[in-house]
């Protein structure tokens, strides 16, 4: 087994993302950074924003699974930032784990859809006991307790649902049960929403549930299918991502106005995806494949006004890219730090194991964080500063934590 | 077209391949087992004997018989399937002008209505067909398929007269028509289909050794007649009595296998190994030794299901031939139908006498119907396979049974063993036809004849029909 081994989901994911285009020229607005050969943001050169200054040039992660002949993926923390979830395979069984970071080398937690039971019959038990777990899991989501959390899981079956559980508790209980597709579950901030993604109408469009009544509406209309949503910090809005095979575009709507209307962030012919709100929730950046310089494979990071007023395509939208050549992580989507307007994502130079940098998205300036870490990505920040990735050790991919705090 | 994307987007996270099982011995067998991967935890088990501990091996013995108990009743599940399909392909080229002058094809056609039970008409077709210039192994054939209606139409000494000869088909027929086993003490023969029918006749005989020596290398998917008089194409005929006689096997090899657990064991493995001896044994017909062996297993309660299934199944023992008054009906109903495999077990009597017994007719029928829905577990594969070919028989509208079936099905490895029961993937690809959707039902068999052996007649007929009605069967996959 090597990474191959979860390498599907990525790759599923880009073979659904599909029909990316060749990129025009419509680069104008200021660099967004070095060009992918220039090995730039070298440290020490120029006057870095302030956000940047404060934040340490060289960490030495932890790695905070260090499994031998296993991958980790999709680190995702917990809103106090203790908890950090990830996934990891076995067998035919896909769950998810979670570790508490202030109690390194500690017990960590299997979450599933489907727990162990024992045999129902003196024949199941003859025959070994009942059925293994070879359930599905992925996409925790935490309540603002941090303790409790949802999921997407198909307890061992082609249905899936959403899972509630908490840390320490009972087994995870089907959430949603009258459809058979839902999935990308986000709980809003003040853990009063959830918005969630469901094919129960024949076709992929959001869904919020009000936690507190367990009431439900449909919040997306139209052809289009509705992925990846998440919430402002003010618990109102959601942006998510719509299209279809061909393009997808980035849209925002008020989630707690009755009959709210979509806005659209980006409308040209590029792949925009995996929306994230800055923590002031002035901006959100997405995942586009507009390269500046044209070059097909290359993905870049816009960050847009979220109130909707900045462009929505053409040259004005290229301006507002402020970050090009980077690894697209999907599962987790741009990676804001908790201060400023910071975004920390990982460059696609694969001869130099992917470089960790960090970017200013006013200033559009560049740190380059040593990690001596390889094949950096799926890059994601606690509200505590705290940095985890997935990396690579010995050809197996492990998930790492560094904070991004510096110490005196 | 829209549910594309989501199912797109479902595939993107939806877990590999599993992997088979590392683990040697009975723990490893028993995994391949959940996996259903039947033959190679059987070759697991057996290849590793020697080193399978004194207290392991009961538990190992069951696994082998319990696999061929599946093993037998996906084969049935699939014969029934597959004489369906096989049916309607017959009607198919009949109706086509060109094939006037195939004389096969009335031929087969008999053939297949006898397995559908359609005994009167199969009886005045294979008469026409014994007449008619078929080479004589053909002739004789239609002869000996035509006592078998005879017999089941009631005619039974007509039918024996017919079926005196000594080759192994008359045999065979010999054997489903009065339960008699005569094996032929001469030179083992040649012919692929000879070799089959005369071991399931040695097997119901007691002499499983020489049975397997006649099954070694014996290959169940090649066509029994090939017609090559139009260059352009080649019409396969294939003999339904392979698959009567293969499920047989299967049935032989379960009560082999779990006989002498079931009469030296101890325990539950005891009354385990009883109850599926005694099942195997009532579908094959020997209904003395079934009795013997369900009462055995009613008598050690081995479960609470399967306890009520051998009490449907003793009491349909009881019946043989007499329809039960409903007065006798009612209270083995009562005390059986919560048990999901004592219903399917109703069901499958009520094909008999039983089925005019009201009100239990629509009480059945209005258990089976929610019987999925009652239940408060995830059910096993087996079961919702089972109950959707029970539905289908009873003529439910296939598209709303599809519905049904897919809620059990992982869409994510639709196809694959290790997440779908056989059995389950049989009734979709039962319902998927019945319901018009030839890509679908052939995309699953072309799935299950990676593992399973014998299933290509029943891929060739469901072909030439999705030929004949589509006009289009050259997209879909019949082997790779």
């Amino acid at each position: 087994m090597n990474r191959s081994r979860f390498l599907p989901a990525l790759v599923g994911l880009g073979l659904w993302l599909g029909g990316i285009s060749a990129a025009s020229a419509v680069w104008g607005g200021r660099p967004a950074g070095p060009r992918p050969d220039d090995a730039g943001g070298t440290p020490g050169l120029g006057v870095l924003s302030r956000t940047l200054t404060t934040i340490p040039r060289q960490v030495l992660p932890r790695n905070v699974t260090a499994t031998p002949d296993q991958n980790e993926w999709n680190p995702r923390f917990s809103p106090n930032g203790r908890y950090l979830s990830f996934e990891r395979r076995n067998g035919s069984a896909q769950a998810i784990f979670v570790v508490d970071t202030l109690a390194p080398g500690g017990a960590v937690e299997r979450i599933s859809s489907q727990p162990a039971r024992a045999a129902a019959t003196a024949e199941e038990a003859l025959l070994g006991g009942s059925r293994s777990d070879d359930s599905f899991n992925a996409q925790i989501s935490f309540y603002p307790d941090a303790k409790s959390f949802v999921f997407t899981g198909n307890a061992g079956t082609g249905i899936y649902r959403l899972y509630e559980g908490a840390l320490g508790g009972a087994p995870p209980k089907a959430l949603t049960a009258q459809s058979k597709e839902d999935g990308h579950p986000a709980v809003s901030p003040d853990g009063r929403w959830l918005v969630y993604v469901s094919a129960r109408a024949g076709i992929g469009k959001l869904f919020l549930r009000d936690l507190t009544t367990g009431a439900e509406r449909q919040l997306t209309t139209g052809d289009k299918v509705d992925l990846y949503p998440t919430w402002s910090p003010d618990s109102r809005f959601v942006a998510y991502t719509s299209g279809d095979n061909d393009n997808h575009d980035v849209f925002i709507i008020d989630a707690l106005a009755s009959s709210a209307t979509a806005r659209q962030l980006s409308a040209w012919k590029y792949d925009d995806l995996r929306p994230t709100f800055s923590p002031d929730g002035g901006l959100v950046a997405f995942y586009s494949n507009y390269s500046p310089i044209g070059e097909e494979k290359e993905w870049s990071i816009v960050a847009v006004p979220a109130d909707g007023t900045g462009p929505t395509k053409g040259a004005a939208l290229a301006k507002l890219v402020v970050a090009v050549n980077v690894v697209t992580d999907l599962e987790v989507g741009p990676a804001w730090l908790p201060w400023g307007r910071t975004i920390v994502y990982a460059r696609n130079l694969k001869a130099e194991w992917n470089p960790i940098y960090i970017v200013d998205t006013e200033t559009r300036e560049e740190l380059r964080l040593e990690t001596q870490t390889r094949m950096n990505h799926d890059l994601t920040c606690s509200r505590t500063g705290l940095l985890a990735f997935r990396a690579q050790v010995a050809s197996w991919d492990d998930i790492f934590v560094a904070s991004l705090v510096r110490t005196p | 077209m829209r549910k594309r994307h989501f199912g797109v987007l479902l595939l993107a996270v939806s877990p590999v391949v599993a992997e088979a099982a590392a683990k040697p011995g009975l723990e490893g067998a028993q995994e391949l087992f959940r996996q259903n991967h039947w033959e190679e935890a059987r070759g697991q088990l057996r290849s590793q004997w020697g080193v399978i501990p004194e207290k392991d091996r009961p538990a190992a013995t069951f696994l082998i018989g319990r696999s061929y108990v599946r093993e037998a009743e996906f084969y049935r599940g699939l014969r029934r399937f597959g004489s369906e399909v096989g049916l309607a392909y017959l009607e198919e080229l009949e109706a086509a002008k060109a094939n006037r002058s195939v004389v096969w094809i009335p031929l087969f056609k008999g053939l297949y209505q006898i397995e559908v039970e359609r005994n009167g008409e199969a009886e005045r077709q294979l008469l026409a067909a014994a007449q008619s210039p078929l080479p004589p192994e053909w002739k004789a054939t239609a002869r000996f398929r035509r006592a078998l209606a005879l017999h089941r139409l009631g005619r039974a000494p007509e039918a024996a007269a017919a079926l005196q000869d000594q080759a192994p088909e008359s045999r065979f027929c010999r054997l489903l028509s009065s339960g008699v086993a005569e094996p032929q003490s001469g030179p083992p023969r040649e012919g692929r289909k000879d070799k089959l029918l005369l071991a399931a006749v040695l097997y119901r005989a007691g002499r499983a050794t020489e049975a397997e020596a006649l099954l070694s290398g014996l290959i169940l998917d090649s066509p029994d007649v090939e017609e090559n008089a139009d260059p352009k194409k080649v019409l396969r005929f294939h003999d339904p009595l392979l698959a009567v006689a293969w499920e047989r096997v299967c049935w032989e090899r379960a009560v082999v296998a779990l006989k002498p657990l079931a009469v030296g064991g101890a325990g539950i493995e005891r009354g385990l190994a009883a109850y599926y001896a005694g099942l195997s044994l009532f579908h094959l017909g020997a209904l003395g030794e079934a009795a013997t062996f369900l009462k055995e297993a009613s008598g050690s309660s081995p479960s609470p299901d399967l306890e009520a299934a051998a009490h449907v199944l003793l009491a349909a023992l009881a019946w043989s031939g007499h329809p039960p008054p409903a007065t006798e009906l009612a209270p083995l109903w009562e005390n059986t139908r919560s048990e999901p495999e004592a219903v399917l077990l109703w069901a499958e009597l009520k094909r008999g006498d039983v089925s005019k017994v009201e009100p239990f007719a629509s009480k059945l029928e209005a258990r089976l119907r929610d019987l999925l829905a009652a239940s408060p577990e995830r059910p096993p594969g087996s079961l919702v396979g089972k109950w959707g070919l029970a539905r289908l028989r009873q003529g439910d509208d296939p598209a709303v049974l599809l519905a049904a079936l897919s809620e059990h099905r992982d869409k994510s490895n639709k196809n694959k063993l290790e997440w779908n029961d056989p059995l389950l993937l049989v009734a979709l690809a039962a319902t998927s036809y019945r319901d018009h959707e030839y890509p679908q039902s052939l995309e699953t068999l072309f799935e299950l004849s990676k593992t399973f052996p014998g299933l290509r007649p029943l891929q060739w007929n469901l072909q030439g029909i999705y030929a004949a009605r589509q006009r289009a069967g050259g997209e879909a996959r019949i082997s790779q």
